[in-house]
Order: C-alpha cells, then sequence, then structure tokens
C-alpha cells in the first residue's frame, strides 16, 4: 500500500452569501506520494478552490485537509511543505530571476536552512575544509562564527539557485529582469522558484494555459520528466483533457464541486462512468440501448456482442463508443449502414459525421466517402463500453 | 494625435508661452541684470554677476536651509502617515474606496489661504474655539508663531498628494503575487518588507516629490503659521518681488525652478509610464 500524502476528507467550501450552492461538495480524496495528479474540469468545477484549499489560501467550510497524517485546515501557507505555479506566474517584478528564485530561501530562519543543507555538522565540516585548504592552522580552522555560517549557506543558496535555473533550463538568465523575459521563460522562472524549495508537494494552477501550442507540448514532456527526477508529488489544475492524459498517474475529473471520476488516464478514457465524463474526455457517441442478457446488446435497432459488463435483463443503458473505435467496412459486412453528411481532414484521419436513422454518429477513419454515400460500420465486442443511465435532466444538459 | 484636434490646443499653447514661459525667460534675463534701487534705469542696462553675491549672504542661506529643513521633514511625516492611510485603505473590504480618497481630498478644493487661516485660528490660544468649548484658558496654548504650526500646516496640506501615489501604486499589485510571497515561506511581515513595500517604492517616491516641491517653494503656510518667526525662501522670494528688487527675487526663484524640473526629470526616470499618478 502506497502512502498518501495528502487526504481531503469530506471537504467542502461554500460561500456564506450562498450557502445553497457549494463550490466543492464533500469532496474525498486520496494522494500518494510521488504521484502525478491532474484535476480535470470546466471553468467553476472547483478544481482551483480545491486547489488553493491544499495550499492553504482558503480554508474550507468542513471537512479536513491531512497533508503527512497531520490536520493543516489553519496552517498558513507559509507553514506548509507545499509550493505553488500560479497560473499567471506571478513572479516578483522588483527582481530578477536569480533573486526571484531565491526568496524562498533567502527569508528561511538560519537554523531552517542549516537543516535544509545537510545540517550542522555538515556545514561546519565544510567551512573547515574551506579553510583548512586556504593553508590555516587546524586548531583555527575547528571554530565558525556565525557570519562564517552565514557566507556558507549563502553558498549553499547560489549553488541551489544555478541548479534549479539550469534543471528549467534556463542558465545564463540569472540577471535578467523578469519583464524581459518572454511568457515561456516566466512559466520556468515560477517553476524554478517553486521546486528549489524542496516541497513535498507541487501544486500547479494551469500553469501552461497562457503558452502557445508547441511550447506547452514541450513543456509538458518536461514537465513530467520533472516530476520523475525530483521525486516530488504533483497536482496539477487543467481544463485542457489532453494535457492531463498526457502527464497524469491518475485523473480526478471534477464538476459542479463534485469528484466525477477517478482514476487513470486510460480508465476514464475507456471506461467514463457517466455522460458528462464521456464527453468532456474527448469526443464520444453515445446512444442510449437495451441490454438484452449477458454478452448482447440492443442499439440503434441492431444487436451487438458485448464483454464483461452486467446489468438487469432488459435495463436501458447508455452505450459509449469512441469515433477512433468504429471500423468502416464494405456495406456487405457491416452492421450498420449510415449516409454521410460530412467530412471534415483533421490531418491524421477524418472526421465523418453520419446519420443512421435519427441518430448522428461521429467516426475518425482513414478512409474517404463522400458526402450522401452509403457507409457501412462495425464495432469489436471490446469497444463498447456501457453506463447506467442517469436522470433525465444531467442526460439533457449533455445532449444539447 | 489627431491633427484636428491638435489645433483645438493652439490658444493654449499660446497662453502657455505669454504667462509661463516667457515670464520665466524673463527671470532669466533679470537675474543678471543690473538695476539700481528704485528701478532707474537712465543709465542702460548693465550685465552683472553682482546679484549672485545674495547667495552668500546669511539670510538667504538661512531661508534655503530652513526651506530644505522643513520641506525634508514634512516628507518624512508624510510618507509615514500617508503609507498608513494608503495601506489601511488597499487592505479595508470597504467596497467605496472611491469616496474615501474623494473626502481625503475634499479640502484641497478649498482656497489654502482660508484653510491655513483657519488653522492659524485652531493653533492661536486668543479666540481658539475648540479650547473654548473644551473651557480651557490658557495662554500657553498658543502654537502659532512655532515650527510645530508651520511643519504641522504644511503636513496636513499636503498629505493628500502622499496618500493618492502610494494608494495607486499598492493597487496595482496583484493578489497572486501576495499569494506567490506566502506561498514561497514569507512570513506576513516578510512579505510586507520584501515584496509589498518594495513594489510600492514608485508610489512613495512620487508622492515625496510632490509633497516636497511645494513645502519648498511655498510661503503662505510659513508666513500665517509661522507669524515671520520662521522664513523660507519662498517668503525671501515674496520679500524681494516686493521690495522692487527684482533682480534678487528672480535669481532665487530660478534656482527654485531648476530644483523643480530637475525633480520632475528624476520621476520621470523612475515612474516612465506614469503610472503611480492619477
Amino acid at each position: 500500500m502506497k502512502k498518501a500524502i495528502i487526504e481531503l476528507k469530506n471537504v467542502s467550501l461554500r460561500y456564506d452569501d450562498d450557502p445553497e450552492n457549494p463550490i466543492v461538495n464533500n469532496i474525498n480524496l486520496q494522494i500518494y506520494e510521488n504521484e502525478f495528479v491532474t484535476l480535470l474540469g470546466p471553468s467553476g468545477c472547483g478544481k482551483t478552490t480545491t486547489l488553493r484549499m491544499i495550499a492553504g489560501f482558503q480554508t474550507p467550510t468542513e471537512g479536513e485537509v491531512i497533508i503527512d497524517g497531520k490536520v493543516f485546515n489553519d496552517i498558513p501557507p507559509y507553514a506548509r511543505p507545499i509550493n505553488t505555479v500560479f497560473q499567471r506566474y506571478a513572479l516578483f517584478p522588483h527582481l530578477n530571476v536569480i533573486d526571484n528564485v531565491k526568496i524562498g530561501l533567502n527569508n528561511r530562519p538560519l537554523k531552517n536552512l542549516i537543516e535544509f543543507f545537510g545540517g550542522e555538522e555538515k556545514i561546519l565540516n565544510e567551512i573547515k575544509e574551506d579553510k583548512l585548504a586556504k593553508g590555516l592552522p587546524l586548531e583555527k580552522a575547528s571554530k565558525a562564527n556565525y557570519f562564517e555560517i552565514n557566507k556558507k549557506i549563502n553558498e549553499h543558496i547560489d549553488i541551489a539557485a544555478k541548479n534549479a535555473l539550469s534543471l528549467v533550463k534556463l542558465n545564463g538568465y540569472e540577471k535578467r529582469k523578469i519583464d524581459q523575459m518572454s511568457g515561456g521563460q516566466q512559466q520556468r522562472v515560477a517553476i524554478a522558484r517553486a521546486i528549489i524549495n524542496k516541497p513535498k508537494i507541487l501544486l500547479l494552477d494551469e500553469p501552461l494555459a497562457a503558452l502557445d501550442l508547441k511550447l506547452r507540448q514541450n513543456m509538458q514532456y518536461e514537465l513530467k520528466e520533472m516530476q520523475r527526477a525530483l521525486g516530488i508529488t504533483f497536482i496539477f489544475v487543467t481544463h485542457d483533457q489532453e494535457e492531463a492524459m498526457t502527464m497524469s498517474d491518475r485523473v480526478v475529473v471534477m464538476q459542479d464541486g463534485i469528484i466525477q471520476q477517478l482514476g487513470t488516464p486510460e480508465d476514464i478514457y475507456n471506461e467514463p462512468v457517466n455522460p458528462f465524463v464521456a464527453n468532456f474526455i474527448g469526443e464520444t457517441n453515445i446512444v442510449r440501448g437495451t441490454y438484452l442478457h449477458e454478452g448482447l446488446i440492443e442499439f440503434l435497432g441492431v444487436e451487438f456482442a458485448i464483454q464483461g459488463y452486467k446489468f438487469e435483463d432488459g435495463e436501458q443503458v447508455d452505450v459509449v463508443i469512441r469515433p477512433e473505435d468504429w471500423d468502416v467496412v464494405l456495406l456487405d459486412q457491416a452492421k450498420l449502414i449510415g449516409t454521410v453528411t460530412s467530412r471534415i481532414f483533421k490531418g491524421v484521419h477524418y472526421e465523418i459525421c453520419a446519420m443512421f436513422g435519427d441518430k448522428e454518429i461521429v467516426i475518425h477513419a482513414y478512409e474517404t466517402p463522400n458526402v450522401g454515400d452509403k457507409i457501412g460500420l462495425k464495432v469489436d465486442p471490446y469497444e463498447i463500453h456501457l453506463m447506467k443511465v442517469v436522470e433525465e435532466e444531467v442526460e439533457e444538459e449533455v445532449n444539447e | 494625435m489627431n491633427k484636428k484636434f491638435a489645433r483645438l490646443s493652439t490658444p493654449y499653447l499660446y497662453w502657455l508661452y505669454i504667462l509661463a514661459l516667457f515670464p520665466a525667460l524673463f527671470m532669466f534675463i533679470l537675474m543678471f541684470l543690473d538695476i539700481p534701487e528704485g528701478l532707474d534705469i537712465s543709465n542702460g542696462l548693465k550685465f552683472t554677476l553682482e546679484n549672485f553675491k545674495q547667495l552668500s549672504e546669511p539670510s538667504t542661506l538661512i531661508a534655503f536651509g530652513n526651506s530644505f529643513l522643513y520641506a525634508f521633514i514634512t516628507t518624512i511625516l508624510s510618507i509615514l502617515f500617508g503609507y498608513l492611510v494608503a495601506f489601511r485603505l488597499f487592505r479595508s473590504k470597504f467596497k467605496n474606496k472611491f469616496l474615501v480618497l474623494v473626502i481625503l481630498i475634499l479640502p484641497m478644493w478649498t482656497n489654502i489661504l482660508l484653510r491655513t487661516e483657519s488653522l492659524a485660528g485652531f493653533l492661536n490660544s486668543n479666540g481658539n474655539v475648540v479650547l473654548s468649548l473644551l473651557g480651557i484658558k490658557s495662554a500657553e496654548f498658543d502654537l502659532l508663531g512655532t515650527p510645530f504650526a508651520v511643519i504641522f500646516g504644511l503636513f496636513v496640506t499636503y498629505v493628500p498628494f502622499m496618500v493618492m501615489p502610494i494608494f495607486n501604486s499598492l493597487e496595482k499589485i496583484d493578489k497572486s503575487i501576495e499569494e506567490a510571497a506566502l506561498d514561497l515561506g514569507l512570513t506576513e511581515t516578510q512579505k510586507f518588507f520584501k515584496v509589498i513595500l518594495p513594489m510600492s517604492s514608485k508610489g512613495i517616491v512620487t508622492g515625496s516629490i510632490m509633497v516636497f516641491l511645494p513645502c519648498l517653494s511655498g510661503f503662505a503656510i510659513p508666513e500665517i503659521l509661522g507669524r515671520g518667526n520662521i522664513v523660507l525662501i519662498g517668503n525671501v522670494i515674496e520679500a524681494s518681488f516686493k521690495n522692487m528688487s527684482y533682480t534678487i527675487g528672480s535669481l532665487l526663484a530660478v534656482i527654485i525652478l531648476v530644483v523643480i524640473l530637475l525633480s520632475i526629470f528624476i520621476v520621470s526616470k523612475i515612474d516612465k509610464e506614469g503610472e503611480t499618478l492619477l
């Protein structure tokens, strides 16, 4: 069993003026060490608020935020073993790059810093060696005053800052002013500024939202690499499902302050638990079907073989089939035959929309049927996913 | 700039030339002229550097020293109290902060002489309404004519000029910057001194110059509240012109003008976008 580093227990947050609609509603979540967890959801779903409660900028109205076994509800942000990379970076404009990176360490008490850099004994030893190297006698060298310790610590901070900058590939930018850096570079400074403190947990609040596509993809890779190399727990907030899929060990899909689904990217993509998750994570087709008996389902008037779902015989279910899971086949081999209504070139594949009766289905394929042509479809049993039908209301919202 | 509208400013520009630029030039010439007492220029005008001797006169030096000292003390007091007011306002959850600022600058729409005269009445034991109401009868309470009265008058008059730019620079600090400071382990005190204070320093510089300059060159407040006991350079200039020694008056006025222009130059260097000014 892995060790939980953060635990949210029945956490809710509501504002005084609107207690009926909580921003975050009774969340339970465990995050383990060295994990890359993404909170994913549309804007206003409570993901950023959840992050801010972990960071300590907001206090939950109910429930407990537990970090490393201790309840952290009322502990201020500066006393938490957590650092944050903010959405718009929030760098200090009056400091240059290296001072921005060093500010966290520079403002810690000396005692704390000595611990941070390996303990008193190690620091004293280093001072001794330095002095011996300068040719001082052993007797003098084994004593160190406050200023010498301070100087040594500052050397350590310098080295740590340079290391942090080289980790984000910003060597040589030490003396630059913040407003002379591009968005991507500022992003890197923000990351260096956070990881230099060696937090147990790094929170990232949509850090890539302001970057262009190419840069964003590069940063996704680098962040994942960094997380592996540093062994820090990353909690990442985004509304971009692709970003979440690429980087995360586990994804938390949220809506209306509630966790909709929690699982690995594969689980969430392949087996969404409800229409919201299915629609939010990539494109999908959802059709109403009837569960006939084990291994057989009927939808769009045709019976299909399925694998591994258990419902009541004759129960209505939602059938989820991803656009890329359809196989376009010759008409005489097809189980479903429809009429193509549109075809859009998407680079790798074509996005084809076709009508089957009164239901429109989206298909990703390499074939190039023309608009108005008949198209034949087949689907493998393991590509068919079933969901329990949820209340009408939610479903209507999804269909719109 | 639209050329059509640019032409609308022409009358204003001419007024500026006539009422500001031309007199300044005239003063610049006057300070090099030798004009005997009684303005008798029948012997023709002569250029001379004789007027500059006035600068080494003790009376002038004391006036200059007083001006700088009083302006300096007022500026320091304004920074301390102005920052407190601006910071309190910045932190308050009060919705209509603009209203508070309006109340703060409201007295500035009253004539400065009227305000100073009423302050004088307040600081004077004779006929002091406040003291009478409190039932205190004390001739020792007469503060008029003391350095305290002058500094108090300067401070009360000019502190709004400090509050405004500081408040503006504080308002520009993003909430997330403060959160970042806390997040990186800075305590509330460290956050103030390492982040908020440096980031509002532009406002302090702008405010300081806006307080320092009128204190340096003004003459009404020391005249009324100082009862002639405290002479600032503004009073010397006023007296010079009153006594028709235009050359000396011009010389001193030009020196003050140079100090003012230098200060504005400094502000424009520090606050390039003029963002702390209203």
